[in-house]
């Protein structure tokens, strides 16, 4: 525990300097490809910290995860391409959400399973020819 | 010494709770009126013993006295009195005699306070009580043991997690574990008519407080949770879709489901089974809250209550929902046969329309939440997930839930019309609209991009048109009675309250959409100079040094005004440091409108230089969130107030 509470500690609460490269790197982008920067940052995980996104964190990890993605918009990559990049380095983990594919569909499927099957017995009790409780 | 006396008051509270389980049961067996008094009494014993004790663990605080290992690890002699009692349920042990604390003075007041007509139920509800009682006390003395000594004693303390040093921290705890052990009553309840056979002529009107009383603290409790991850925690929102976060949101889902339920079980008798199983889950889903917490099982950002008490909390869950349920496949058929009923379009379908869609959240956040134990069953490999896919569902739930407030509200019971016809619907919406259009142009919603425009456009106006509704249904209640507003505030006291919650609702989701369209920006300044912020100039006075309390705080002054010049506020964001801690720890400061907050975090700072790199947020609506909040309690408080819904003594 007290290492989980040592890292958790270090990571989400300890700046470490905002580095002024990535500072400076921020400011270098235009409007497109900021508004790019930033929805892609969101996407990413920070990896040493809980339940945000690199944008959301100033954790050195995050920095140079969102100093990496800056380079690859200055390098006009696209937002795949990006993706990608990010895919192959650290696997399907780095998502903020499940990705549409593979068994990780079930993520995606079940919510709409409750809905569907929720609405269908709803209906059903409310609207059926006997309507019994 | 103390510590032996402590563990000797929680051992005698447990045999005391295991002897009022055997006694109220005997009692049933053997109609031995006596034998249940001892019962109830035990009850009342077993609150004062484990009383008790939490005032002897907070006593042994307040001396400092290192000699308690619990005491030594979680507080130090520099910290003020307010934050010795956080420290009291800072981690393991003290927050689960905290949560045995406040159960046993539910279940003492919900035993000693059974009204005439649920009479019949008093031996059930003991015995389930207290075995939810009893099962704590003992991980009390065994896994979770406060009072466990520390030999040697040490002369000072490791001092409280300087993250829980905030005035929230100190609420927050208690309020949400009344609101989850106030949600055993209404199992308790369950349990006892499931035992006794039927439904007592009391049964709902007392689950039904109780589940209202339990609602309105849970909301309070996440609400100030949220509002401590917001100062505390630097990254600029209040609700991140943390698993523990989650697990405080699932049994209030469930708890205002059930009170939708109740609500058409006392008006048609219908829904009784429905009622049943909403209660037992809802304490199964505060009980699974808390091991979740607990356990470690998956990581967040609560993991400073982690301990091996996990398996021992969810073997308990498995023995608790199992047993229950059993009983509930083999008595409830015999409890509730209603007669068969055409629901139609009716305000009871409405309400049962709105159960489904709150199910529908409280399954969808639980899956979510449990997701990465069941990725890595599926695939080997544990995904966490994060906000972005609770996002992806939460708006289309809201605007479900607001067109259920909107559409349901114009509906009465058993009429398959809405008041004044259908034609209400088509002037309610013309109303809504210059409503929603100058609020859209007044807060920016304009200014978004066009998904996030069209997705905010259509939560406004299902909102406005939704309060429209109920204030259409407003009117034509009081027109009903030729506006004698006096006899409808005396008589109406549930329905003025629901009213007010409805309406908070709406706000809240109004208030929610807010975060489609926040800005931020980092930004690093000198002593003097300024930076814009959405119509607001910020101007950094200087990096300054003060002591609080027991901390050192270097802090940015910033001054906010107007392009003109004319200043409105002052706001100090800095970075601190605690005595007992190496580490720098964000102290956020925030100057809020009523239509957004300036955030600002202080990201790093040079004194010498007099430099100064901030994190701004411009977060709209947040008051509209903490504003929809304070409504719905108030709401709950009025529908508590209601005499129709106290006891029959």
């Amino acid at each position: 525990m007290k290492v989980f509470l040592c890292s958790l500690v270090l990571t989400l609460f300890v700046y470490g300097d905002p580095g002024a490269d990535l500072l400076q790197q921020e400011t270098q982008l235009t409007e497109n490809q900021a508004t790019l920067y930033q929805h892609i940052s969101d996407q990413l995980r920070c990896p040493t910290c809980t339940g945000i996104s690199v944008r959301q964190s100033e954790s050195l990890f995050s920095q140079q995860i969102r100093s990496a993605v800056i380079e690859q918009i200055i390098a006009k990559k696209s937002e795949p391409e990006i993706m990608q990049f990010f895919l192959d380095r650290y696997g399907q983990w780095i998502l903020r959400e499940p990705p549409k594919q593979g068994l990780h569909w079930i993520a995606w499927l079940v919510p709409l399973f409750f809905f569907s099957f929720g609405a269908l017995w709803v209906g059903r009790f409310l609207f059926g020819k006997k309507g019994s409780p | 010494m103390f510590g032996d006396f402590g563990f000797m008051l929680l051992l005698l509270a447990s045999i005391v709770s295991l002897y009022s389980i055997g006694a109220s049961l005997c009692a049933v067996r053997m109609r031995h009126v006596a034998l249940l008094q001892s019962a109830k009494l035990g009850s009342a014993l077993v609150c004062l013993l484990t009383l008790s004790a939490a005032l002897l663990l907070f006593f042994l605080f307040y001396q400092h006295d290192f000699s308690i290992r619990y005491v030594q690890r979680n507080s130090s002699t520099d910290l003020p009195l307010r934050y010795l009692l956080a420290a009291f349920w800072a981690a393991l042990e003290g927050s689960h005699l905290l949560w045995t604390l406040l159960l046993s003075i539910m279940s003492a007041v919900a035993i000693w306070t059974v009204s005439y007509d649920n009479r019949p139920l008093l031996p059930y509800l003991i015995a389930a009580l207290q075995s939810v009682l009893s099962w704590m006390l003992l991980l009390a003395l065994t896994y979770s043991d406060p009072f466990k000594l520390l030999f040697p004693a040490a002369a000072q303390g490791n001092g409280l997690n300087a993250l829980l040093q905030n005035i929230y921290m100190t609420i927050h705890p208690p309020s949400l574990f009344t609101g989850y052990t106030s949600l055993a009553i209404p199992f308790a309840y369950s349990i006892a008519a499931m035992c006794y056979g039927r439904f007592t002529p009391g049964w709902t009107r007392t689950v039904r407080r109780w589940t209202l009383f339990s609602w309105a603290f849970l909301i309070f409790g996440i609400t100030l949770g949220g509002r401590w991850a917001y100062v505390e925690l630097g990254w600029g929102g209040y609700w991140a879709w943390d698993p523990v976060e989650n697990s405080s949101l699932i049994p209030w889902l469930f708890a205002t489901a059930l009170l939708h339920t109740l609500s058409v079980q006392a008006k048609l008798g219908q829904l009784g089974r429905m009622s049943l199983l909403l209660s037992l889950f809802g304490f199964f889903f505060s009980y699974l809250g808390t091991f979740i917490t607990r356990s470690g099982i998956i990581s967040s950002v609560h993991s400073f209550a982690q301990s091996p008490i996990g398996p021992a909390y969810l073997s308990f869950l498995f023995v608790l929902a199992f047993a229950s349920l059993i009983l509930y496949a083999v008595r409830a058929p015999k409890l509730s046969a209603p007669a068969p009923k055409n629901w139609g379009i009716s305000r009871e379908s409405a309400l049962v329309f709105t159960q489904f869609l709150l199910l529908l959240f409280a399954m969808i956040v639980c899956f979510g939440t449990l997701y990465p134990i069941i990725s890595e069953a599926l695939t080997g490999e544990r995904f966490n997930i994060q906000a972005p896919y609770f996002n992806t569902f939460a708006p289309y739930i809201g605007f479900g839930l607001a067109a259920g407030i909107g559409f349901g509200n114009l509906l009465r019971f058993q009429t398959h019309r809405p008041v004044g016809g259908y034609k209400t619907l088509g002037f309610t919406f013309l109303g809504a609209l210059p409503l929603s259009i100058l609020y859209g142009y007044f807060t920016g919603v304009h200014h978004s991009p066009l998904s996030s425009f069209l997705l905010q456009s259509m939560g406004v106006v299902f909102c406005f048109w939704a309060f429209t509704c109920l204030l259409w249904d407003l009117h034509h209640r009081l027109h009903a009675i030729s506006y004698r507003t006096k006899t409808f505030l005396r008589y109406n006291l549930t329905y003025i309250g629901s009213w007010f919650a409805h309406v908070g609702v709406l706000l809240g989701i109004i208030g929610f959409l807010g975060n489609y369209r926040g800005i931020e920006k980092t930004v690093t300044l000198h002593t003097g100079e300024k930076t814009s912020l959405l119509g607001y100039e910020i101007q950094l006075e200087g990096v300054r040094f003060k002591h609080v309390e027991n901390l050192a705080l270097y802090y940015a002054a910033l001054t906010i005004s107007t392009p003109e010049g004319t200043a409105l506020a002052q706001i100090n964001p800095g970075r601190a440091k605690y005595p007992t801690s190496e580490d720098w720890f964000n102290e956020i400061d925030t100057w809020s409108t009523f239509w957004h907050d300036v955030y600002a975090v202080l990201a790093r700072f040079d004194a010498e230089k007099q430099e100064a790199t901030l994190q701004l947020y411009l977060n709209p609506t947040v008051r509209l969130v903490w504003s929809s909040i304070a409504l719905m309690i108030f709401g709950a408080l009025l529908c508590l107030a209601d005499r129709r819904y106290r006891s029959l003594r």
